[in-house]
């Protein structure tokens, strides 16, 4: 078992990714290849009964915690209401909304399952989001200076990202981004630490900040405007409830999503490392900027099958429901190559997680290696 | 009051009232982002708040067709005769979308909408149809399409049709007669045999009681017919049945010989603009030539296999065989990319019509109404899209 470190090595690529073959990395592309088309001509019903049944339970849940919140001030229907809202929001967002918007669902011709259409229950909206993700993070996985979603513009979550003292501010500054995601979230696409630093003008994202705007104005008014005013005197208790229930969403979307890609064991790259990148070779960068978490059926739905993230990142727009059984053959093909599998249990990759931020937001020359 | 068809109130349209109140700009603040009529198709498809659903009332089997009567949801537009809608329906989890022409004559109650679908052996959605039950929920769109009755109604009208084309001369033909008994039609009509004539005993009916109506029928498949009339339509059959066609206003729908044929005819005699067609012709493919090239090249550079028309933009342009990415940059258009390579779907653009292969896996997507990912697509045929 190799030392736990902060960051896996840089990987040495003369030969090249991870000191693999062209050969080996060409055979990995066609097995990978063969699995996508397999799976894809295997899409059909079953598929699309299941993100019908998934959708009339968000939409189950949703309804009925608001409307157990309206019961709010006996206790328990708060909390049946608060916890029946949250799961409603975490379908939402990860299940169906992540997916959906990938385009895991546009083969049914649905247009409320089309990902150019869909629009979710959260600030950000959906147009932005899939340019930064599907078109950015997917293609560019952990690259640095190229996939912004290492650090998100405020974090220094590599090695490699210079120090700056404002990175003291770490742990703080982690801690605020989990409680407010969905805003952070929303406001991804701006690339506010270019903004801050010239290398973008606020001319340049006008239009993006308006339908940022717009998108928050609707999000804020319905939760913590409209259903608490027409609860009559339960406003408060109504306003809370909504507001617990956004912040557990949150929570859980923040937790879920930096287990995907900064746990320890895997890599990032450099921009020189992607150089003439065959089709093989972003296959086996997405194996190693990718970390799995191991969980039961409930928390893989829970999680949107981003507990799959490795899975996900080989086939994103596959639906996700397919990951859990591609699982074995993906592992061995890394164990036939030499390459890391990295998954775990969610409390331990989280820890890990936040040992990175902690450390990483100190000085280098401070930083220890445990 | 129109009388509601016999349904369960689930599979009732909401009335205008009620969809006023739950589309009002309170519910659609509650409901945001996904709109009320996603939390209301949740207790019923019939509960949209949009005119695009219909339930099936009325369904009357043939041998190879179905008639179907369908109760919509929605602000409903009256159709004009001739006009068709475009139905959906879900087949193995994939939406499919096919056009029928609408049989009804103008002027009903335009919630209704009747429908006669010929089976086809390899039709998924004609075999679909086929199985329907009354309850059955499909999708409807408002009526569309030029090939229409004008309203100012002709004079003289003379009525061509074949096989399923029968469909939207129909409705012209209860639309005329309804408004003028006296009206002077001829309908000729052909098919392949007796039995496969669709509303036969309704045309023998309409022809007894109408003096000035004139109802032929010809057999393709027959070597012998009445009035000497059989096979495929020519100079002697239109001579024989509407000898002053010059006189007429001409409607024709069916199969692509025919009408060809027909429009031969009146241009050689000069009757061009007194025909007006109407084609129901599936989306043909033309299988890319072999050039021993791999997967990931499309058709040899300078082979154009058709058109490609950018609806939205006006324009169209011939085939080049690049993926409809490249093409559609070519042509000026700056439609939403982003990896290049068929992964991130920035690119997933409307395909209204015709057939595409996808570079990377083989695959052939050829379905009216489907979404494709230009980055990774090339034609194999006329190609429309919504861009």
């Amino acid at each position: 078992m190799p030392t736990a470190t902060l960051s896996a090595p840089r990987v040495e690529t003369t030969t090249g990714i991870a000191g693999l073959t062209a050969t080996q990395i060409d055979q990995i592309g066609v097995e990978l290849d063969a699995i996508r088309e397999r799976e894809m001509a295997d899409r059909g019903d079953v598929d699309a009964h299941y993100i019908r049944r998934m959708v009339k339970l968000q939409r189950s849940l949703e309804v009925g915690g608001r409307g157990m919140l309206y019961l709010g001030f006996l206790p328990p229907f708060w909390v049946a209401g608060v916890a029946a809202l949250a799961t409603s929001k975490i379908l939402d967002n990860m299940e169906i909304g992540h997916n959906v918007m990938h385009g895991q669902y546009d083969w049914m011709n649905d247009p409320a399952l089309s990902s150019k259409d869909f629009e979710w229950d959260t600030a950000s909206p959906a147009e932005q989001w899939r340019h930064s993700h599907n078109y950015l993070h997917h293609t560019w996985t952990n690259v640095l200076g190229m996939d912004r979603d290492i650090g998100y513009g405020i974090l220094r979550m590599d090695e490699s990202q210079r120090w700056h003292p404002i990175h003291l501010m770490n742990p703080v500054n982690a801690f605020l981004l989990a409680v407010f995601f969905q805003w952070g979230v929303a406001l991804h696409d701006l690339e506010v630490e270019n903004l801050r630093t010239g290398r973008k003008q606020w001319s340049d994202v006008a239009d993006l900040a308006k339908v940022i705007r717009r998108k928050g104005r609707r999000q804020v008014l319905k939760d913590y405007v409209l259903f608490p005013v027409l609860a009559g005197p339960m406003f408060v208790s109504v306003l809370l409830g909504n507001a617990a229930a956004n912040l557990i969403r949150n929570l859980w979307s923040f937790t879920i999503i930096f287990c995907g890609h900064f746990p320890d064991g895997v890599q990032t790259f450099s921009k020189q490392d992607i150089e003439g990148e065959t089709r093989g070779g972003w296959y086996v960068r997405q194996m190693l900027g990718s970390a799995n978490i191991t969980g039961g059926k409930v928390f893989h739905v829970m999680s949107g099958n981003l507990s799959h993230q490795i899975e996900h990142h080989l086939f994103p727009d596959l639906p996700a429901r397919r990951y859990a059984s591609l699982s074995p053959e993906v592992q061995a093909i890394c164990e036939r190559n030499g390459l890391p599998y990295t998954t775990g249990r969610l409390s331990r990759q989280f820890a890990t997680v936040i040992r990175r931020i902690v450390a990483l937001g100190l000085p280098p020359k401070a930083a220890k290696v445990t | 009051m129109t009388p509601q068809p016999a349904t369960t109130l689930r599979q009732r349209p909401l009335s205008a009232p009620v969809r006023r109140v739950l589309g009002s700009a309170l519910f659609e603040a509650l409901a945001t982002p996904h709109g009320m009529s996603r939390y209301l198709e949740q207790l019923s498809p019939m509960w949209s708040l949009s005119a695009d659903r219909a339930v099936i009332t009325d369904v009357t089997r043939q041998v190879d067709a179905v008639t179907l009567t369908l109760h919509a949801t929605g602000d409903r537009v009256p159709h004009r005769a001739g006009q068709f809608v475009r139905v959906t329906v879900e087949v193995d989890g994939i939406r499919r979308t096919r056009c029928y022409s609408i049989i009804d004559a103008e002027g009903g109650d335009p919630r209704r909408i009747t429908l006669t679908i010929r089976t086809h052996a390899h039709g998924l959605v004609s075999r679909h149809l086929a199985q329907a039950q009354a309850g059955m929920v499909v999708g409807v769109s408002q009526p569309q399409g030029s090939f229409v009755l004008p309203q100012a109604r002709p004079q003289r009208v003379l009525l061509v049709s074949g096989g399923s084309g029968i469909t939207p001369v129909l409705a012209m033909l209860r639309t005329v007669l309804a408004e003028d008994p006296d009206a002077d039609v001829t309908f000729l009509h052909y098919a392949t045999a007796d039995d496969s004539v669709l509303h036969r005993d309704e045309l023998a009916r309409l022809d007894a009681a109408h003096a000035n109506l004139g109802v032929v029928t010809v057999l393709t498949r027959e070597q012998r017919g009445k009035g000497g009339l059989f096979g495929h339509l020519d100079r002697d059959h239109l001579d024989a049945v509407a000898p002053d066609r010059a006189d007429r206003t001409t409607f024709a729908c069916g199969p692509v010989a025919l009408l060809d044929t027909l429009t031969r005819l009146y241009v050689q005699d000069g009757l061009g603009d007194r025909l007006h067609r109407e084609q129901f012709t599936p989306a043909a493919i033309v299988m890319p030539v072999d050039t021993g090239t791999t997967v990931g090249v499309g058709t040899a550079p300078g082979t154009s296999v058709g058109n490609v028309r950018f609806v939205a933009a006006g324009r169209a342009v011939a085939d080049d065989g690049r993926t409809l990415l490249e093409q559609a940059e070519a042509a000026g258009l700056t439609p939403e990319f982003g990896c290049r390579m068929g992964i991130c779907h920035t690119c997933t653009t409307r395909k209204t019509c015709g057939p595409v292969r996808n570079v990377v896996t083989g695959a052939v997507a050829d379905q009216a109404d489907e979404d494709i990912q230009l980055c990774v697509s090339v034609p194999l045929g006329d190609v429309e899209l919504d861009l």
